[in-house]
């Protein structure tokens, strides 16, 4: 019978002394290490298309320095910025997301979905249409998205198991942001409307060039902190019972993986405006690597960049010269892609 | 079914004490639990009977420190479990709540894995016990051949015994059981009893709900009859069982007889009281 029921073994290196040790998972190890391999392949590819085309080994060349001096400016200090800016969007998108459907036990609870989007881009919005508030649209953002946690957790009643209540809550959240945007917008001149524009689509030619290496950093800690975590964020697919029985506190686990998840896709939508469906998708893909098995955060992060430099070359490639925001391939792409990945699995919709 | 757990050293663990004085817990401003204080005999049986909604699993997790007491203790060799850090008192004590919910595609033997999580830390997430505790949880539960395999492939009973291996592996001298049989078949119940049985016997105390009156007595050292968030009886299976208690708990009234192998009391001709 045992052959029905093939690749459920996992193995794990055992690292450390007796006293001090870590385990980590061979599978999950090689899986990242493969995803990695396709995020740098995305990242020279969309490095070596754009209005003039550089072969892949050139940009290679040119990201280690070498080569003539034209290419070098081109990769290294025009294009490298935005595929960098997209990485690390997608990444914390995706994280977030995936960090988000495990505290609420459901596969749909992204922080998009939940509001939190919506209210970082209002929030932005009101600050570039200029209602008199002295914050820069990316702090906006940040108090937004806070803003809106804090009230689909006063709302849903709490970070309980009542997934649902949450989730509705944070539709509500959404769609009054969102409505708010709209309502900001069509009150000011069209040139005050056009430069509050790219938060509301989520496109990264809006970006803010300073803010990148801090995205970086932010999303790297991140991860960092989740690999250290997952050991604990793992334990939210018991009931809380079981959680508490194996001696842990799992409101404090919540919290931990809210607070990641919100400051993540505060900084996101700040550098990119709202780009919701990565949350969605990324994790997905994540799940289908790693066999529907385990918590797969760092395979989230990695996928969500993929996706969003992807997304970002088709964007700019496919009505070139016109430029379509990465927010608009994601919603036309991701979109009928996560409906075939829910109809197709029915059985694994328990997260 | 041959039991291997005779094949391999057992690991027991020193008996720890479980007691509660003057427990109260609630739901919301309802009082469930009144004013209890009980204690659980150490390395022994002891099943908790009484009617649905009785409070019964609001007991249990008031022991097991997930429902916090708006009044009194729950005692761990004499220590308030409030009291002791959560990690600590998870080395002590290990529950299986009435109704469970694990990861998705999770395998037997790493659903086992998680018990060990009370002895493991950030920097120490594997000890030299674990490889050894899970292969013991595993044997004992009768789940050698079964470990690779998904939790949601297998049986009710093989599921149950899962979990019930998950807390063997948590290594703890006091467990408890919320309805661990409620949802088996006849002979998915016996093994599960046996199984125990011989942890009983290897020196843990259990403490356990159970509803099949008949079952209780035979499996269970002590009983504890429950009505209304109170204990209207305890003592040995022989001893509680009365046909006025019955009346009392159930609304029920039977013949009761001696099992002539057990000596335990047996229900027939159960009807309602008039
Ligand atoms: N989460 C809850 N919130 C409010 N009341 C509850 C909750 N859980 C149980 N109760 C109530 O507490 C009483 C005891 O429940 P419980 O301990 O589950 O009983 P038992 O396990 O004996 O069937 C019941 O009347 C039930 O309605
Ligand atoms: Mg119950």
């Amino acid at each position: 019978m045992n052959h029905f029921f093939p690749h459920y073994q996992t193995t794990a290196w055992k690292i450390g002394s007796r006293q001090l040790n870590v385990v980590i998972e061979s599978d999950a190890v090689i899986r990242n290490l493969i995803l990695t391999v396709l995020l740098l392949g995305s990242g020279i590819l969309s490095l070596s298309i754009g209005t003039v085309y550089v072969s892949p080994d050139q940009v290679i060349k040119a990201l280690l320095g070498e080569g003539d001096s034209m290419t070098q400016f081109l990769i290294n200090d025009l294009r490298l910025n935005r595929i960098l800016a997209g990485i690390y969007t997608g990444a914390a998108f995706s994280l977030a997301g995936c960090l988000m459907q495990n505290v609420a036990r459901n596969r749909l609870a992204t922080p998009g979905i939940i509001g939190i989007d919506n209210a970082a881009m209002a929030f932005a919005v009101a600050s570039v249409v200029g209602i008199g508030i002295s914050l820069s649209p990316s702090h906006m953002a940040l108090v937004g998205a806070a803003t809106a946690t804090a009230l689909a957790f006063a709302i849903g009643g709490g970070s309980g198991t009542r997934g649902y209540r949450f989730i509705v809550a944070g539709l509500g959240i959404g769609a009054v942001s969102g409505a708010v945007s709209q309502l900001l917008l069509s009150q000011v001149h069209i040139d005050v409307a056009n430069a509050a524009y790219p938060w509301t689509v989520g496109s990264l030619s809006g970006r803010d060039e300073e803010q990148v290496p801090w995205m970086g950093f932010i999303t790297l800690l991140a991860v960092i902190a989740c690999i250290i975590l997952t050991r604990y964020f793992r334990l939210l697919s018991f009931a809380d019972s079981v959680i508490i029985t194996l001696g842990q506190k799992p409101n404090q686990i919540r919290f931990l993986a809210v607070v990641i998840s919100v400051t993540l896709t505060g900084f996101a939508v700040a550098m990119s405006g709202p780009i919701g469906l990565i949350a969605l998708v990324g994790p997905e893909m994540a799940r289908t690597f790693a066999k529907h098995k385990g918590l797969p955060l760092v395979s989230s992060a990695i996928c969500g960049a993929i996706l969003m430099v992807l997304a970002d070359l088709v964007g700019r490639t496919i009505l070139s010269p016109i430029e379509l925001p990465v927010g608009i391939v994601t919603a036309v792409v991701g979109g009928p892609y996560l409906i075939w990945i829910l109809i197709r699995k029915p059985k694994q919709s328990s997260l | 079914m041959t039991r291997s757990s005779t094949h391999h050293s057992s690991r027991v663990q020193p008996l720890s004490s479980l007691s509660t004085e003057h427990l109260k817990l609630a739901h919301g401003a309802r009082d469930i639990v009144h004013d209890l204080t009980v204690h659980f005999p150490e390395g022994k049986v002891t099943s908790i009977v009484g009617p649905n909604g009785c409070g019964k699993s609001t007991l249990l997790n008031g022991l097991a420190r997930i429902h916090k007491p708006t009044a009194g203790d729950v005692k761990i060799d004499g220590k308030d479990i409030h009291s002791i850090a959560s990690k600590k008192v998870a080395q002590k004590l290990a529950l299986l709540p009435q109704e469970t919910l694990a990861p998705d595609g999770i395998t037997v033997k790493e659903l086992i894995r998680f018990g060990r999580h009370p002895h493991q830390g950030l920097l120490k997430q594997w000890g030299m016990n674990d490889a050894d505790a899970i292969k013991f949880a595993l044997n004992s539960a009768n789940l050698s051949d079964l470990a690779d395999r998904p939790l949601d492939t297998l049986s009710g009973g093989q599921r149950q015994r899962a979990w019930i291996a998950m807390c063997i592996a948590q290594e703890t001298p006091l467990l408890l059981l919320d309805e661990p049989t409620s949802a088996l078949d006849l002979g998915h119940q016996i093994e599960v009893f046996d199984l125990i049985r011989d942890l009983s016997s290897e020196g843990k105390s259990v403490v356990m709900v159970v509803h099949d009156i008949t079952m209780a007595a035979r499996y269970s050292d002590h009983l504890i009859a429950m009505k209304g968030g109170n204990i209207i009886a305890t003592g040995s299976p022989k001893d509680v069982i009365t046909q006025p208690l019955l009346k009392e708990l159930y609304g029920i009234q039977c013949d009761l007889f001696e099992d002539p192998k057990t000596g335990t009391p047996i229900l027939l001709n159960v009807q309602r009281a008039s």
